[in-house]
């Protein structure tokens, strides 16, 4: 069964590795990711005042574009999974506001769209069990520590993603991927999200807690699917290394980079050139890249 | 701080009420918002004490405290709240009242040339959505 997959802006843009990985990886495991011809940004925030659904618009319209392609729409990036779904789950619960958004569009669609994540896509759609099998490369020296962030447990009522306390399926893919996941106690927490347009203090504050206790429990490298977090753990590390020289800067993978490692895939230099820790020396080191690939 | 039994209950508060649908006379200060928070190393009031201050109708310490611009709505607080309130809404609706009287927090000039290469656009749309009038 294919479902139109939204990308979101920066998946187009500064997270390639991202996108361009789920891509080749879909086609390998015969899922292939059918772009969503007419998507719009999802507004990169969940607005949750009451008296402004100007907000909305955006998402709703990418809703009812993916409704004409399809019963669900697979989306990567957490926020833009956080968004939609929410106001999914807004237009779906809320009549008053649903005629007011649908009267502005005069548009509106008939079945509701399910949003799911690429995690549940693969686990649901192609199996974790057929992704397993797909595996070419011996990852399994590799420790990696996942990283779910806020935007896809909470609130957990609306995502409905995961167990919001103890998730499970982030292990469970990098488990059928055969590498080594480390569970770390900062896994579901913050990493300042927005905050580095703000305060790069606080957001170093938050990082330094995920990394330095992944690191602690025996990881080599953290995971996410989301860019804004893969960034703020990836950028802050310089800033945290030169306060605190004890401070072990560790590469920041998406999860897809590592999908197409394990499936034998070939991660284009400019993928790599996007991290800000460049995993390359960690992989040579691991035996996962060649030296002379580099 | 002076406390008025007029000032309870104040246009403000309901305000605030109405722009985050919650109702903060439901919070009874047992603080699992503020122990929760991983920003609040960042903050000048606690989250939970900003709850209480809106209880009391202190509209100007609300509003002059730093928190809620620091709050990254990762909603720790309204996930772990005992009693249902959405924490991170009120520091939304808090941030959305001071922006639609002008105040503005997005200093671009800030954003170093070297982040502003690598920064995702989602960072500096949300960025501009949070902090910005």
């Amino acid at each position: 069964m294919q479902y139109p997959y939204f990308p979101g802006c920066t998946l187009t843009n500064k997270a390639k590795g991202l996108n361009d990985m789920a891509k080749a990886g879909a086609d390998i495991l015969g899922a292939p990711l059918k772009e969503l011809e007419n998507w719009y940004c999802c507004q990169a925030n969940f607005s949750s005042v009451t008296d402004n659904l100007m907000n909305h618009l955006a998402p709703v319209r990418t809703l009812i574009a993916a409704a004409k392609e399809g019963q669900k729409l697979v989306v990567l990036c957490s926020t833009c999974y956080y968004v939609l779904k929410r106001v999914s789950a807004i237009m779906a619960r809320d009549e008053e506001k649903r005629k007011v958004v649908y009267e502005f569009l005069e548009e509106e669609y008939t079945k509701p769209v399910e949003v799911v994540h690429f995690l549940e896509y693969v686990r649901d759609e192609v199996g974790f069990d057929k992704l397993k099998e797909n595996v070419k490369m011996d990852i399994s020296v590799l420790a990696i520590a996942p990283y779910y962030g806020c935007q896809l447990l909470r609130p957990s009522k609306e995502l409905a993603f995961d167990d919001p306390f103890e998730p499970s399926i982030f292990e469970e893919f990098l488990g059928a991927l055969g590498c080594e996941s480390v569970d770390s106690p900062f896994k579901t927490e913050c990493c300042g999200s927005f905050l580095t347009t703000f305060s790069e203090k606080g957001v170093e504050d938050c990082v330094d807690r995920v990394l330095t206790y992944a690191g602690k429990n025996g990881a080599e490298a953290v995971t996410t699917s989301c860019p804004l977090c893969n960034f703020n753990l990836d950028w802050a590390q310089k800033e945290i290394k030169n306060k605190n020289e004890k401070f072990n800067n560790m590469p920041v993978f998406y999860l897809t980079e590592l999908m197409a490692l394990a499936l034998g895939i070939e991660v284009p230099v400019e993928v790599w050139d996007e991290h800000v820790v460049d995993p390359r020396p960690f992989l040579a080191e691991k035996g996962i890249v060649k030296r002379t690939a580099l | 701080m002076e406390l008025l039994r007029e000032e309870i209950q104040n246009e403000f508060v309901k305000k605030i009420e109405e722009l985050s649908g919650q109702n903060v006379y439901a919070c009874y200060q047992c603080g699992k918002c503020s122990a929760g928070c991983p920003l609040v190393g960042q903050m000048d009031i606690l989250p939970h004490t900003i709850l209480r201050l809106l209880q009391m109708g202190q509209k100007k310490e609300a509003l002059d405290s730093e928190t809620p611009w620091f709050c990254a709505t990762c909603l720790q607080c309204s996930v772990k709240c005992p009693k249902g309130v959405d924490v991170a809404g009120i520091m939304d609706a808090l941030r959305e009242f001071l922006r639609r009287n002008g105040v503005e927090k997005m200093e671009l000039q800030k954003i170093a040339d070297r982040m502003w290469k690598k920064i995702p656009q989602q960072g500096l749309v949300s960025g501009f959505r949070k902090f910005s009038s």
